[in-house]
């Protein structure tokens, strides 16, 4: 086996795991769990960016893709469950307020 | 082919679809063991890639890798962790006390 057939073996496992790992971030429902699959996606890109002999795109995918945007998908569903937290805050401090004392 | 091709091909084939396998199912803290073992073999299999393609700049790759996942290992779960303790309740609780 020579190193282009070892080459385009590892392209196609890399391909396939991007696929992988991205048709089960698309089907995943709850954000919290999608961001985890996307940072699993971000990884698989970046192996198969790397594999395509292109290391600075696969850098720029390793920052962003691994670190950023699971971090905004956090902060953002962090901020919107706090405000309907602080919607129905009315409801839930009477009665724990109650349970506490 | 030679021997680091050879390592990249058998980890990315047998090592990475347990780690996907592992970050698709459970609950998000579970899933967060699957991500772990993933960014460590795919920091592996850069560095094999770089030694198999003998080129000594994609070895930044797993550096920076490195570097970048515990750190986002961290933050999740700061945040994961964070929305069960800090649930609206023990935050009161906390803030009265």
């Amino acid at each position: 086996m020579n190193t282009a057939t070892a080459q385009e073996y590892l392209i196609a496992v890399a391909l396939v795991l991007v696929a992988v790992s991205a048709t089960a971030a698309a089907l995943a429902r709850d954000p919290v769990r999608q961001a985890v699959l996307l940072a699993v996606l971000g990884l698989c890109l970046t192996v198969l960016f790397t594999l395509l002999q292109a290391p600075d795109v696969a850098l720029s995918q390793l920052a962003v893709g691994t670190a950023v945007t699971p971090l905004l998908i956090l902060l953002t569903v962090r901020k919107v469950r706090r405000g309907t937290a602080a919607h129905h805050e009315p409801d839930g401090r009477g009665q724990e307020g109650g349970d506490e004392s | 082919m030679n021997a680091w091709l050879l390592a990249t091909a058998v980890l990315l084939t047998l090592g990475m679809p347990p780690c996907v396998w592992a970050a698709g199912r459970g609950s998000a803290v579970e899933r967060l063991a699957g991500l772990n073992l993933a960014t460590t073999v795919v920091t592996v299999v850069l560095l094999l890639t770089a030694q198999g393609f003998d080129r000594s700049s994609f070895a930044d790759l797993g550096l920076v890798l490195a570097v970048l996942g515990p750190a986002g290992t961290l933050v999740f779960a700061r945040f994961l962790g964070g929305r069960s303790i800090e649930a609206p309740d023990t935050r009161r609780t906390h803030g009265k006390a």
